[in-house]
């Protein structure tokens, strides 16, 4: 676009235009998961149709890995991981699950396996990786850092949560803040429901006892 | 007395976990162009995994170690005992042992030697001289 066409063009249509590009690719992102897969398996389209799938899932998905690894550039990195597994995987995707379910079930075991590593590479036992979120946790509190929000009581919340087995504190992530249901949990976890129930009834006794103890 | 906390399903504590401005307007496009740089990355020995490439590593790490340790040594000179010239060097540094010392010590090992020699020698003599039965009779 030359300079006298950009003047030419009224104050306000810059923004009613992107108002209008924004809302077409909301309405895009609302595109049904088969119509995605199906975009997808089309050679001509397959780019397009993975940037739909990014858009679409990249928050809840992005929140679901941070709550487990706490920080931000870990989740970024984790995140990019989970769409290249999915790029792989959508060809021969079966679309007897969810597309979310699978996908979760992708960021999952990447957040299982990244903690895992983690302990493995500096043969800390488990308490140690714990430790090192939890100072994680208190240093976004001490430099009132932007990628945080959290008053004390959520903070709490999260440093309780530490101290849970990495998979249960998935099963708590998922129930409490994603409201997923158990079903949706057991696609992801391949637990069965009656096993998820029991697992997030006692996080929560177990978080409602350490937070007691601590108010 | 400490107070019992109750998790209230009803009124849930939020995620306090927030994102850098504009992360997620971005992040299509930074997924987009890693994918693409993924693609045109060529295949070749350093684009295996790194769980192969630790155990390709490993193998070469030990065939290297195995061939210093192993194979025999053809720079350094050893001893009659197994030990290295450097070895008895610093061993007779370290004790102080006067050069007097080792010679009367190589001599007298020489001394005791050429002894054990004659000693061979002489019974090999005295049995190619002498019969067995002459031997006998003499008994």
């Amino acid at each position: 676009m030359t300079q006298e066409q950009s003047q030419a063009i009224p104050k306000q249509a810059i923004p009613l235009r992107r108002e209008e590009k924004e809302k077409k690719t909301s309405n895009l992102i609302g595109l049904e998961d088969k119509e995605i897969i199906g975009r997808f398996r089309n050679e001509e389209t397959r780019n397009y149709a993975f940037n739909l799938l990014v858009r679409k899932y990249q928050e809840r998905l992005y929140h679901h890995i941070r709550k487990m690894v706490i920080d931000h550039d870990d989740s970024d990195d984790l995140l990019q991981e989970v769409f290249i597994k999915a790029w792989k995987g959508l060809e021969n995707f079966r679309e007897e699950s969810q597309l979310f379910t699978w996908l979760y079930r992708i960021a999952s075991n990447e957040c299982l396996t990244f903690l895992e590593k983690k302990k493995r590479k500096f043969f800390l036992p488990i308490y140690d990786v714990k430790k090192e979120l939890s100072a994680k946790l208190n240093s976004y509190v001490a430099n009132k850092s932007m990628h945080f929000s959290g008053e004390e009581i959520e903070v709490k919340l999260q440093k309780a949560l530490l101290n849970l087995p990495d998979k249960q504190r998935l099963v708590f992530n998922m129930k409490y803040f994603d409201d997923m249901t158990y079903e949706e949990m057991s696609s992801v976890l391949g637990t069965s429901v009656g096993a998820l129930k029991a697992s997030y009834h006692h996080a929560v006794k177990k978080i409602e006892e350490q937070l007691s103890h601590e108010s | 007395m400490k107070k019992q906390f109750y998790l209230d399903e009803s009124d849930k504590f939020k995620n306090i976990f927030e994102t850098p401005k504009d992360y997620f307007e971005d992040f299509p496009q930074r997924m987009s162009k890693r994918m693409e740089k993924s693609k045109s990355k060529p295949i070749g020995v350093w684009s295996l995994s790194p769980k192969y490439a630790l155990v390709i590593a490993s193998i070469v790490v030990l065939l290297v170690v195995g061939g210093i340790f192993f194979l025999p040594s053809t720079t350094q000179k050893t001893s009659e005992i197994g030990l290295s010239v450097q070895e008895i060097n610093e061993y007779l540094l370290k004790d102080n042992i006067q050069e007097y010392e080792l010679v009367d010590f190589y001599l007298e090992a020489d001394l005791i030697e050429e002894e054990a020699e004659e000693n061979v020698l002489e019974q090999e003599i005295l049995e190619e001289e002498l019969d067995i039965e002459e031997i006998e009779e003499l008994l």
